[in-house]
């Protein structure tokens, strides 16, 4: 017996929680990583004013990168789900 | 490969079920009887499985699906062997044990009555048979039967726990302790260990608690059977069968060093969690505590 269409349907609709909730996880750590650096630097008068605006353009593109992961893994699976619906449209014409 | 195939879902459902449960996936396993591998109508029965006066319904533990009856071989089946023995209908339920085990309690509970209403003059006895988690399902069924008036709890006289952790299983305990330690630590990798820890799922969260919310129902025959995996009496107690300690299989009622058990509780040197669920010393004290007082077995309508 393999996976039916329901089943099928659930897998994706899985990865695409693992993608969602795995993405912000890593980005969580991501960021209290960072702002551990960051935070040393900024306790530095000389590097201070350049670190904070670093901090700043830093935080914004690791938030952009996993926020494009997570549409990414949005549309894929869409994509996937709506295939598998004309899929099973296309079953129950024929 | 379809029996993997469930076998994994059903590892899968242990592990998140509550999570598939809540957001509607297609993966997650709703509870219904099964018969040759795929799940059966409460109406159908009869018509597809003969029913006999007398059935047992086996429940199946955390991650499991009905096929760990069988993994000792078809011959070794608790279901088969009663039905041959004894002439009782085996009736096989399959769960979502990811899912919190009072879900899990009401969904049985609301089988067993739309059985009995489909199958009101044929079935007269129904005994209850759990491995492990099924055993504590069927103890909150028990319950839900009682609060809601269902009629099908009237017709059971005997259940039986097979390694049953009727006061939790410390490792879930152990378990809920290091991801609370992991999670108390300001870091962000340990915070995400913590984090990843606490996905499990409902039903195994569940198994912490010391006491079950339904007690033993005094109206009903208890059989606890406990296994352990070493022969010293001290180890034993307390590794049990390696998932279960004895005192929590058997509901306190025995350590594996007590002398004189009680009659209903059993434990059994040798036998391991996963094997309670196939062994013919089990078998043996099942059959003997299924066997009618009169030694009428009831046979197949």
């Amino acid at each position: 017996m393999s996976l039916d269409k329901q089943r099928w349907r659930g897998l994706v609709a899985l990865a695409r929680d693992g993608v969602e909730h795995g993405t912000r996880a890593i980005e969580r750590v991501h960021l209290a990583t960072a702002r551990r650096t960051f935070a040393i630097l900024e306790a530095i008068p000389v590097t201070a004013p350049v670190s904070r605006v670093v901090r700043v353009v830093h935080d914004a593109s690791v938030k952009a990168s996993y926020a494009a992961v997570r549409v990414g893994g949005q549309v894929v699976g869409e994509v996937v789900t709506r295939a598998m619906a004309d899929d099973a449209d296309a079953d129950g014409d024929a | 490969m379809g029996k993997r195939l469930e076998q994994a879902i059903s590892v899968l459902n242990g592990l998140i079920g509550d999570h598939l449960a809540r957001s509607g996936n297609g993966l997650a396993t709703a509870l219904t009887l099964v018969h040759d591998g795929a799940p059966i109508a409460a109406r159908d029965i009869g018509a597809r499985v003969p029913l006999g006066s007398r059935a047992v319904v086996l429940l199946h533990g955390l991650m499991g699906t009905e096929s760990v009856w069988a993994m000792g071989g078809d011959d070794g089946d608790y279901g088969r062997r009663l039905q041959a023995d004894l002439g009782m209908t085996p009736l096989y339920v399959r769960y979502n044990s990811g899912r919190p085990i009072v879900d899990n309690g009401v969904a049985l509970a609301e089988l067993l009555e739309a059985l009995v209403d489909a199958h009101p003059e044929a079935l007269g006895e129904i005994a209850l048979l759990g491995h492990s988690m099924g055993g504590l399902v069927a103890r909150s069924a028990c319950g839900v039967a009682i609060e809601r008036g269902h009629r099908w709890l009237g017709r059971v006289q005997r259940a039986i726990y097979v390694g049953t952790p009727h006061q939790g299983s410390p490792l879930e305990r152990w378990g809920r302790q290091l991801t609370r330690g992991l999670a108390a630590i300001p870091d962000p990798y340990t915070r995400l260990i913590a984090q990843i820890g606490d996905l499990r799922s409902s039903g195994i969260k569940d198994l912490a608690d010391r006491r079950h919310p339904v007690p033993l129902l005094p109206e009903i025959q208890h059989l606890l059977i406990a296994g352990t995996i070493v022969k010293d009496p001290m180890l034993a107690t307390w590794f049990g069968d390696a998932l279960v300690p004895v005192p929590s299989a058997t509901d306190g009622h025995a350590h594996a060093r007590s002398e004189a058990m009680p009659e209903h509780v059993k434990v059994l040197p040798g036998v391991g969690h996963m094997k309670l669920a196939f062994s013919p010393e089990v078998y043996e004290h099942v059959r003997a505590w299924c066997t009618p007082a009169d030694g009428i077995a009831g046979g197949a309508a």
